[in-house]
């Protein structure tokens, strides 16, 4: 101990503040890179729902421009979804916008350079601006030649704003961070190098009550402190966690309303939890899908819904457990609810990636 | 002289858009066998959203034979640039098959096109899909065997396929054996049945409802009715005994699903049929392709049409993954 100069502590409170960026920055990249893969995801998911039902459409024998009962799905997704300027399909061969949700579009030409990009099957294509970003796919009638495109226009404006609060976060944690451990190495070398003024009298005692106290310090700070950085990244997740779980929960609301609707009784479906936990698989921030019915009873399930929930042994009260987020819309038929769509979502799911 | 000549100048001037148009206007002479329908209209609607520059002669057999030959000598007087037939019949009465195409009461000279044709190798039309060997090109509607099958296993997971078909059909009877053929592949079991003979050596439709108990009586999963006339003509026979008998028909065209008792069948539709047959017809239009380097081809995707009264009879219902592209229809009235 006495051997410790001051470019040791210097070196160790560098080392420190190192580790601390490549900590911070591990974590601020894993969670920046979510918001945006959720956005994206959030938009190609409904967007390839939209491609399903047009296509679909198609292979019955109906041409794209006739396509106009099909435009009621549009809102279907994208009502309250504030980041959608709109949604439109234009016409491979002309350009011309033939359905969207803002009418004043509807029969302009879209550029030239939407119709080259917008070609390729199974092909989503990206463009963006410094306000908004457009993200369309091709629709392709039975023999695989494109009819139109599907385009959905958003602002940039929300996922910058996340970046922003993201990277304030990672920057205060940061230097909170190294804080701890540059006052950590300041301490331990002050009072090792003057020990006259110390009131120990034994020196023994003295450095191991100095070390101890510095390891409590640091072993108390940094978890809070990293704790409370998680956290904070993941409030600035949760608008687009929601937003994304509620895609989820209206595709798959739309298509088991589509089989109860076509006769098919809820209680007695075929092949849904094969479908749900296809979803599951795909999106890593869900952790279960759950179809009730009207009285909340499950009837299929994909996922553990258990480990969301807490239930109070006395009142028998079931409540959702910190860190979960939990989305439902009804299953109609008939416009009479029948049951529940339920999607249960884990908001750590990126620091459960991370660590 | 002077007024002579601004005469002939106006003239030339206002007409000059029609002779030109006149030079590159082409004639697409239409052979129908039962007026204008889905197919048709799909290709007369793919032409115009092309902007294809075409006069498009329609005729129409009304189910007549004996309107063919009239078509023939007219095509020929005509000479169009193209020449597009509607059904099996009346592809081969125009353009003969492969064998016996040099007969001269067929057409040979004019590209051709056909559409709605279910087996244009196994007719005689051409000797293949690709490389045909005659300026002949087309779309076909029948979704190849193999995908049916694999398609069917996704709604049913059947063990056991039935099949009573009429032996002296050779469609009927070939497709059996191509069952069979693909059955070991596939693993799965084919029980066929053909349908018994009466005392004039025709099939007794009466015969049916038996054949049905038997194959009940061996635990069939599911029975084919396949493109088979004179099952096509008893199929309320089979789909009634079938759905007695809890055991779901499935069908290689889609009247039986729409129109009788059969469970689903896997299609494509007329419309889609024509709008393809319109893009080869444009290669060959516009973009001077020789209707024998164009592949004969069927759309790529197939249609799931399920009959959900059917369904609900026989308590099997489709998958939900397969449902959001399919086509549910004689959906019941109460819903439960």
């Amino acid at each position: 101990m006495r051997s410790l100069s001051l470019t040791h502590v210097l070196l160790s409170a560098l080392l420190w503040c190192a580790a601390v960026m490549a900590f911070v920055g591990m974590n601020f990249t894993a969670f920046e890179t979510a918001s945006r893969d959720l956005q994206d995801s959030r938009l190609e998911m409904a967007l390839m729902d939209l491609q399903r039902v047009f296509q679909g459409e198609m292979d019955k024998g109906s041409q794209l421009p006739h396509l106009k009962r099909v435009e009621a799905s549009f809102s279907h997704y994208m009502a309250g979804d504030d980041d959608v300027l709109s949604v439109l399909v234009f016409d491979a061969r002309s350009g011309r916008i033939l359905f969207s949700t803002v009418g004043t579009q509807i029969g302009i030409n879209v550029p030239y350079e939407w119709r080259e990009k917008c070609r390729t099957l199974g092909s989503v294509f990206i463009e963006k601006t410094p306000k908004k970003e457009t993200t369309g796919i091709p629709l392709f009638n039975t023999f695989n030649e494109n009819e139109g495109c599907l385009v959905a226009e958003h602002k940039t404006m929300a996922t910058q704003i996340t970046h922003d609060q993201m990277r304030k976060t990672a920057f205060s944690a940061t230097i909170r961070l190294s804080l701890f451990g540059i006052f950590a190495c300041a301490v331990i070398y002050i009072f090792i190098h003057f020990k006259e003024a110390s009131f120990m009298p034994k020196r023994s005692l003295y450095k191991a009550m100095v070390l101890l106290l510095c390891l409590l310090f640091i072993g108390i700070a940094v978890p809070r402190t990293v704790s409370s950085m998680l956290l904070s990244f993941e409030e600035d997740l949760k608008p687009n966690v929601a937003a994304k779980a509620q895609v989820i929960t209206r595709i798959v609301q739309h298509q088991i309303e589509k089989a109860v609707n076509s006769g098919i009784p809820y209680s007695s479906m075929n092949g849904v939890e094969a479908y749900l936990e296809r979803i599951r698989n795909k999106n890593p921030e869900v952790l279960f899908i759950l179809l009730t019915d009207k009285t909340g009873r499950v009837l299929y399930e994909a996922g553990s819904a258990a480990r969301a929930f807490d239930s109070d042994p006395r009142t028998g009260k079931i409540s959702l457990r910190p860190g979960y987020y939990n989305v439902a819309e009804p299953v109609n038929l008939q416009d009479v609810s029948v049951g529940w769509v339920q999607i249960g979502v884990n908001e750590r799911f990126v620091r459960e990636k991370v660590f | 002289m002077k007024k002579y000549f601004s005469f002939l100048i106006t003239f030339y001037i206002l007409f000059f858009p029609v002779l030109v148009q006149a030079e590159t206007l082409k004639k697409v002479y239409m052979v129908l066998w039962d007026g204008c329908e889905d197919a048709c209209r799909g290709f007369q609607d793919y032409l115009k959203a092309e902007r294809v520059d075409a006069e498009i002669v329609l005729r129409d057999a009304k189910k007549r034979p004996s309107k063919i030959p009239e078509f023939i000598d007219e095509a020929k007087k005509m000479k169009p640039d193209l020449l597009v037939t509607w059904g099996s019949y009346v592809t081969l009465e125009m353009l003969g098959t492969e064998r016996n195409e040099l007969l001269s009461k067929y057409i040979r000279s004019i590209p051709a096109l056909f559409m709605v044709v279910s087996q244009p190798v196994e007719s005689g039309l051409v000797s293949a899909l690709v490389s045909q060997g005659r300026n002949i090109t087309g779309v076909t509607h029948l979704v190849p065997l193999i995908e049916q099958l694999q398609y069917a296993r996704q709604v049913i997971p059947y063990k056991r396929m039935g099949i009573i078909y009429n032996l002296a059909e050779t469609n009927a009877a070939v497709t059996v054996e191509q069952i069979k053929k693909y059955a070991s592949l596939m693993g799965f079991e084919v029980l066929d049945r053909p349908v018994p003979t009466d005392k004039e050596m025709q099939p007794d439709p009466t015969t049916i409802e038996g054949l049905v108990a038997d194959l009940a009586e061996k635990n069939t999963d599911l029975i084919y009715l396949g493109p088979d006339a004179f099952m096509n003509m008893y199929r309320d026979a089979l789909t009634d005994a079938a759905t007695a008998a809890g055991i779901p028909v499935f069908s290689a065209s889609e009247g039986a699903v729409r129109n009788g008792e059969a469970l689903f069948a896997f299609v494509h539709r007329y419309y889609n049929i024509g709008q393809m047959a319109g893009q080869k017809a444009v290669k060959i239009l516009n973009e001077q392709m020789p209707a024998y380097d164009i592949p004969i081809e069927a759309p790529q995707r197939a249609l799931l049409v399920v009959n959900m009264t059917a369904a609900r009879n026989l308590n099997v219902y489709p998958p939900l993954p397969l449902i959001q592209g399919a086509d549910l229809i004689n959906i019941p009235d109460e819903l439960d």
